[in-house]
């Protein structure tokens, strides 16, 4: 049984989980800051994030699903990772797409990733244990 | 005649003094840092105190904060050594660029806390699926890449860029001097021209307490053993790259010899004198392991190599025992008392069992 919270509080305590994991500070830690970009996240923050989360919720995360947020983009082909690149554009106005200005492509989904991301996730989970 | 000749260009030492600066004139002044652990509760054990580094912040050592996290307490203090002593050699980034790196380490600090708590998670050790699904599941994933042994040498490397050869050493508190030598080794054959070595160790922690309890070293000797933590690491150069770039020299490596068996240290020291073809120690940087069996046995020693004792020299009863770094602690101290004058030092650790000695000149011998 998970105890994920309200997403206000999730997402609190997702910032909180993500700066400690990173050493940053609460007030560099926003919603749509990029993981990687932003905060300087490596591939062994994440597995380190998914720990940290795994103990918070009391849940088991598989792998990769986390990332997937409210798009399943990393098993999407080129045209469907555009078509979920334009909705989350719409979704996520306050992510740096600038960075982008060729476009997104598969390798560049892991840039993506946000607090958003993982609290979209989480919330995904709750609403289905329900 | 080695054809290739090796110097130390830089010493750099955290112990529960402070810097080498602030160690040595403790060390002068004869003061103790020894005081009740204020980390765990050591009041079970026999011995309650510890040479803790209470005033040392890591956090300036490392380039990215985050490095923390995956660095434990011997690895801290490493990088922060290692980082003073290039300061100190006066290192730019281009010698750096092919150093290589051998830290000398003994425990880990294997985040009991976190263990016990995944292991009482109720998984059962000896079931695959209890070890795996259970406890595994309870261990944050990056706890390998903190207590790994290599830990200390890697985190010097990637801070420092050093990117020669790179090793780890963790024969107890005999690995730091064998650090330094093969780091001297290195050099020698020309596998480097300039290496970072030395010691880390945290020995205040609760199953270094637990684990020495056992073996009867805590509470029995006078002076008693006292466990402690700190780092000293060097910069070892070849002679000829020290000079091209106007290093300072602290010392020459004249001799360097490891054993095992029942006559280990008498056989390093003699070895260790031989290479350096002078048999007159002015220092004699003395392991200072105070248990009773240990200390009569670095007597022993001592008395079939020298027929007149040398001076000798100890920091341990002032600092506690800093298991693989007490001996490059010494040394470090050492070096800054001779390093006008040409005297000879010898630092000799271990007794029955494993022991290494390394001898060095002082004052610019060339």
């Amino acid at each position: 049984m998970t105890s994920i919270p309200e997403r206000d509080e999730l997402e609190r305590q997702v910032i909180d989980i993500v700066a400690d994991a990173l050493s940053q500070p609460r007030e560099n830690v926003q919603p749509y800051s990029s993981l990687m970009d932003d905060l300087g996240a490596e591939s062994i923050d994440f597995i380190d994030i998914v720990f940290r989360l795994e103990s918070a919720f009391d849940m088991i995360i598989p792998d990769e699903q986390l990332w997937a947020g409210s798009l399943d983009l990393p098993n999407a082909d080129a045209a469907a990772i555009q078509r979920g690149v334009v909705l989350l554009r719409e979704q996520a106005p306050l992510f740096r797409w600038d960075r982008f200005p060729n476009g997104v492509e598969k390798r560049d989904l892991p840039r993506l990733i946000t607090v958003t991301t993982i609290v979209d996730y989480l919330s995904k989970q709750k609403e289905a244990a329900h | 005649m080695k054809t290739r000749r090796v110097v130390v260009t830089g010493a750099g030492a955290v112990t529960p003094f402070g810097d080498l600066a602030q160690t040595a004139e403790a060390i002068r002044e004869k003061r103790s840092a020894l005081a009740p652990v204020s980390r765990f509760d050591a009041s079970p054990f026999g011995e309650e105190r510890g040479g803790e580094c209470r005033s040392f912040d890591p956090r300036p050592w490392f380039r990215q904060p985050k490095s923390l996290k995956v660095a434990d307490r011997r690895t801290r203090l490493a990088v922060a050594a290692a980082r003073m002593a290039a300061v100190a050699a006066r290192i730019d980034d281009r010698p750096l660029a092919s150093a290589g790196v051998v830290i000398g380490t003994s425990a880990s600090d294997l985040q009991t806390e976190e263990c016990a708590l995944a292991v009482g998670n109720g998984g059962d050790v000896r079931d695959i699926d209890g070890f795996g699904g259970r406890i595994l599941s309870k261990l944050n994933p990056l706890w390998l890449l903190v207590n790994l042994a290599n830990m200390a040498s890697a985190h010097v490397a990637i801070e420092l860029e050093a990117r020669g050869p790179n090793s780890t050493i963790t024969t107890d508190w005999i690995a730091g001097v064998q650090a330094m030598g093969e780091a001297a080794r290195w050099i020698e054959d020309g596998e480097a021209d300039l290496v970072i070595a030395g010691g880390a160790d945290c020995g205040v922690l609760p199953f270094v307490y637990a684990a020495l309890e056992d073996a009867g070293y805590l509470g029995g000797g006078e002076p008693p053993f006292v466990p402690a933590e700190g780092a000293a690491v060097f910069v070892v150069e070849e002679r000829e790259h020290a000079r091209a770039r106007r290093a300072p020299v602290l010392a020459e490596v004249t001799g360097y010899a490891s054993a095992a068996g029942a006559q280990a240290l008498r056989q390093t020291m003699d070895d260790a004198l031989q290479q350096s073809g002078k048999r007159d120690v002015d220092l004699l940087c003395r392991a200072a392991i105070f248990v009773p069996e240990h200390w009569r046995a670095e007597d022993d020693a001592i008395d079939s190599v020298f027929a007149r004792p040398p001076r000798e020299f100890e920091c341990n009863s002032m600092l506690g025992n800093g298991l693989a770094a007490a001996s490059p602690i010494a040394l470090a101290v050492a070096l800054g008392m001779c390093r006008d004058e040409e005297r000879l030092l010898l630092n000799a650790v271990g007794a029955t069992g494993e022991a290494a000695s390394i001898a060095l000149t002082t004052g610019g011998r060339e």
